[in-house]
């Protein structure tokens, strides 16, 4: 009876293929990265900023912060960090704000480990999934009934940037990688 | 009537180890005990069986040329070089067999534990839990499945005032 090539002799052969499979798959898997994005953001009823620096939030995730229990009539963003974590490895001392800093890893399956830094002592641990557009926003209150929050997702692709924001990318804007 | 004593005297007379003088004894009690005599008669019916039917194992050859002969093979033997065994040329699969084998094996054992060890360093938290590393502050998460938003309010608790980062804070923040 005829059989197929990989089920003739050569077992060695064989497993050596398989060994060198599936130390690729999971090297390549090992390998991968992630882009998160990272933004502070300041909460206010204010039409304005008293912050020159500061610029309107995107269009669409001023949305989606309207739609939590916490919410302000404007959003500002204040900084944003966009840093590109491989698999398992950590992007620490993020600085958002002198006061507030963030350690980011990544775990895998697009999910991070995100642990907030005020005035240099940790504060708090967050395990959360960015899969499927998912928004991770850690914020406490600040005076005058104004609000800080800190928004992590995974980075949108620059191509559809524009239809997202309906802003122009604001120029104090950083990467950090 | 023989007992066992006398039953082992009878064969020994049979045997011919008895003295002459036993012999005799042997002779004058069997000549009166006709279950003797009989027992007699049975015990050299016995032996002349034996006898007739016994195997003979011989060797064709003497026992000292037999083992000899062992003794030199042993000898040529132990005489001989020992030379390692010929590998076909070309054997490939002979070669890998020798030499990946063992690679294979360690590179399997080693991936286990690479596996092992980046599984350990797994996240300690659940996916969408937090903790809190201060036991002055509060937090209360609010989640959008629908939305895939995760929002945690972070409030000190000796403080309505946040003091992670307050709006002086914000505006003195200088992006890179």
């Amino acid at each position: 009876m005829k059989r197929l090539f990989f089920t003739r002799g050569f077992p060695l052969v064989k497993s050596l293929a398989c060994v060198c499979v599936a130390a690729m798959v999971a090297g390549s898997a090992h390998a991968q990265s992630m882009k998160v994005e990272a933004k502070l953001v300041w909460c206010t009823d204010d039409a304005h900023s008293p912050n020159p620096k500061h610029h309107p939030l995107e269009a669409d995730l001023a949305r989606r912060l309207k739609h939590s229990p916490y919410r302000w009539k404007n959003y500002f963003e204040e900084s944003h960090h966009i840093v590109d974590i491989p698999v398992g490895q950590t992007r620490s001392r993020i600085v958002m704000s002198p006061h507030c800093s963030l350690d980011i890893k990544n775990l895998g399956n697009e999910t991070v480990e995100v642990r907030l830094h005020g005035n240099g002592k940790p504060v708090s641990i967050h395990t959360e999934s960015l899969s499927k557009n998912g928004l991770l926003v850690v914020g406490g209150q600040a005076e005058n009934e104004t609000a800080w929050l800190v928004t992590i997702r995974k980075a949108v692709p620059a191509a559809s940037l524009p239809a997202l924001r309906g802003i122009p990318a604001p120029s104090g804007s950083a990467s950090a990688r | 009537m023989t007992n066992h004593e006398s039953q082992l005297k009878l064969q020994a007379f049979m045997d011919g180890e008895l003295s002459v003088r036993e012999a005799a004894e042997v002779r004058e009690w069997l000549a009166q005990d006709a279950e003797a005599h009989a027992l007699l008669s049975e015990l050299r019916n016995t032996t002349a069986a034996l006898k007739g039917n016994e195997p003979q194992c011989r060797l064709p050859e003497t026992r000292e040329f037999f083992w000899s002969k062992i003794e030199r093979e042993i000898e040529r033997q132990g005489a001989q070089p020992m030379r390692p065994r010929p590998v076909a040329a070309g054997s490939l699969l002979a070669w890998l067999r020798r030499h990946l084998m063992p690679a294979v094996g360690v590179a399997a054992v080693c991936s286990a534990l690479v596996f092992i060890a980046v599984r350990s360093h797994g996240p300690q938290l659940r996916i969408g839990e937090m903790a809190l590393v201060s036991d002055d502050m509060g937090s209360y998460t609010y989640r959008d499945q629908a939305d895939k938003m995760t929002m945690v309010w972070l409030y000190d608790r000796s403080s309505a005032d946040s003091q992670v980062a307050d709006s002086s804070d914000i505006d003195n923040v200088t992006t890179e």
